[in-house]
Order: C-alpha cells, then structure tokens, then sequence
C-alpha cells in the first residue's frame, strides 16, 4: 500500500527537495532514498520531464576536480506547481484522515 | 557489468534519439556514476541501481517523441511517439483499433463535406459566370425532384458525337457511354452488380430517361423538368452552406481526437513513469 501511494508523489517530492535549495541529481537521489525505495535510473527522464515542463531549469557549477556539474533549481512555474501539488495532497491526507477517524453508524455491528 | 558496459549499452539504445541529446544523456549518467564512486559505491552496485539501461533508453527516448508531438503536431511526430510508446508497452492494441476506425470514419466524413463545399462552390461559380457572361448554358441541366439520386443533373454539350466508352471490370461493374448514331440517343450508364445509374438523352439533347436502382428498388423517371436559374443558384448556396459547415465542424472534431490522442499518450506515459520510479 505504502508503494502503490509513493507513487505519482515522485514529482511532488523531486519538486520539494529542490525547493529547499539547488540540488544535482546523485543528491536528489540520496535524499529521496532516505526516505522512500526508488529506482536511481528513472530519475533523469522524470528530470528531463520536469524540464521540458519548465518547473526546472539547469546550470552548470564547475567543480574543482572532472567536470562541471549540471544543477537544478526550481522556477517560479514549478513553485506555483509544488504550491498546487501541496494543497491537492494536503486536502487528500484530511479526507482520508476524516474517513479513518470516523466512529462506525450506531446499529452497524451485525 | 561495468560503468564503461553500462555506458555503452545505454548510448546504443539512444540510437533515435539526436547525437547532442544523446551525449548530453550519457554525460548525465557518467556523472551520476562519478558521484555515486565519491560515494563509496562499486560501479556494478551503480549499474544494478540505474536498472537495465535498454529501458531507461525506452523511456528517456518515448519523453523526446512525445515532446516533439507537443511542439509540432503532424503525422510524422505522432508516428514516432507511437512507435516510442509501443516500445514502453503504453500502446493497447485492442483500443488501438477502434480508434482507427473512428479516425478513419471522422476522415471520410469530413472528406466528403469538403466534396459538398467544392461542389457548391462550383455550381454558385457556374451561376454566377451564367448571369454575367451567358456560359456554361443551364439548358442541359435538369431538376430531378424524386428524391432519389443526385437532385441537379447535366446533360453535358449537345453539338459533337460523343465518344463511345465501355470500360467492364469483369466482376460485374460497368461504365459505358454509347451513342446511337441511328436515333441520335446517347446512353450513359454506371452498373455495379444489381446497383445501377442509368441516364438516356434523346437526339435534341434533353434528358429523356433517369434510372436509378440497387437490385431492390428502382425507379425511372422521364420528362424531368428542366432546372430554372433560381433553383441551380439555390441548390449550389445551399451546398455551399452545408458543406462548410460540415468542413469547419468536422476539422474541428478531428482536431479534438488528434490533439486528445496526444494527451491521452501523454498521460498513459506518466502512469507508467509512476510504476517503474518507484518500487
């Protein structure tokens, strides 16, 4: 249950990360592992997604030792997405917490 | 397997994919494999992690065709994010079908409200040009008011011998045009098994004889009236209105299926970017 909910959150949580600050993927990566089993590989095309969306942009950070390294940042479209993405989810959670904390209809129990 | 393995299999499944994009891609994984080495991992550990790179080539392959699709909508880059998604396994064949045939049927519709608007075009232009100029003559054209077969007919020039025409298929369908040089009569005829349009006209060049039948029913018609200005005018406005409307409505609805199979692809693809990037 826990996985068929992780999914489609992907975005969300690709989308939060950045939001905290600017992040290249091997580090986007190792944070959502922390916290959820994903597989590494289908990152890039969901990056590449979140690109061709304009929710993110690129640039370029050279680094002392081999190449430069290619940085996310989220734009002010992928802000206002995660914005909507937060109170779409934050609107699932309350209903399915209203669901669940609701006493059983008296007369209910065969 | 190793980085180098992992890349090379990888660069090879981009194959459809243009050398910049691909170098751009496989620069992407090397330096996820750099980071992940500073990490502390082994590269097969790397490779294991990554999943089998033919896939991720599917799918990073499947996002250009349809991003492509978004951007320029024709055939071809529908073909190609077809062909993509096919390889993803997105494609259902069995709703494949149907949809084809309801592009194909939405197609010939419209094709044929293009027919009428061309026709009513026509027959207002040959109006027009009959008012001003005195040609084409309407004598030849007369009103068929059965309600059976075309309503507008031409008889087509009166002065000449036509030539004699007799084209068979062998499997019962016919075209003939043939004069009769002793009565003057010419008969044209279209015969395809039991269906049949005959037309008869005598030596003054007037229709004569209308037979229209599919094995079933027929019906013949002689005497017809003769077309006045005014109906010919009314019949071409009115095929002229007809046909554009269905022409703007029907490009209108097969707009709508085209640009609604993209999305549907579109959203297809995403289901499954969600299956597969999370275990």
């Amino acid at each position: 249950m826990k996985t068929q909910l992780r999914k489609g959150t992907l975005e969300m949580c690709v989308l939060a990360v950045l939001a905290r600050h600017d992040s290249y993927v091997y580090e986007i990566v190792s944070t959502l592992a922390q916290s959820m089993d994903i597989s590494e590989g289908t990152i890039y095309p969901l990056m590449r997604r979140l690109q061709a969306d304009d929710w993110v942009s690129t640039y370029l950070v050279e680094s002392a030792s081999g190449p430069a390294r290619k940085y996310y940042r989220l734009t002010p479209a992928g802000g206002e997405a995660l914005a909507a993405m937060r109170r779409e989810w934050g609107s699932f959670v309350a209903e399915i917490n209203a669901v669940l904390g609701q006493p059983r209809p008296e007369g209910d129990t065969p | 397997m190793n980085r180098e393995q992992y890349l090379q299999r990888l660069a090879a499944a981009l194959g459809k994919l243009g050398p910049a994009e691909r170098d751009e891609i496989l620069a992407d994984y090397r330096a996820y494999f750099d980071d992940a080495a500073a990490d502390g991992r082994s590269e097969a550990e790397v490779c294991a992690a990554l999943g089998e790179p033919e896939r991720l080539a599917r799918e990073l392959t499947a996002e250009r065709k349809l991003a492509d699709w978004e951007a320029d909508k024709s055939p071809a880059n529908m073909k190609q994010a077809l062909g993509a998604l096919a390889g993803l396994g997105v494609l259902n064949v069995l709703l494949a079908f149907p949809y084809l045939f309801l592009l194909t049927w939405l197609g010939s519709l419209w094709l044929g409200a293009v027919g009428m608007l061309v026709a009513g075009l026509l027959i207002t232009g040959g109006w027009a040009s009959h008012s001003v100029f005195g040609w084409p003559s309407l004598d030849n054209i007369v009103v068929n008011d059965s309600g059976v077969g075309p309503w507008l007919i031409a008889a087509g020039p009166r002065d000449g011998t036509p030539p004699r025409i007799r084209i068979e298929s062998g499997q019962g369908e016919t075209v003939r045009i043939e004069p009769d040089p002793a009565s003057g009569k010419l008969v044209i005829e279209a015969r395809d098994g039991d269906e049949h349009f005959r037309l008869e006209r005598d030596a003054s060049g007037k229709l004569s004889q209308l037979s229209i039948g599919d094995g079933a029913d027929s019906i013949e018609l002689s005497g017809l009236p003769k077309a006045s200005s005014g109906s010919v005018l009314v019949f071409g406005l009115v095929l002229t209105l007809l046909g554009l409307i269905g022409t703007l409505l029907g490009w209108k609805v097969l707009r709508w299926v085209w640009h609604g199979t993209g999305r549907w692809l579109r959203w297809q693809q995403r289901l499954l970017a969600g299956d597969t990037a999370v275990r």
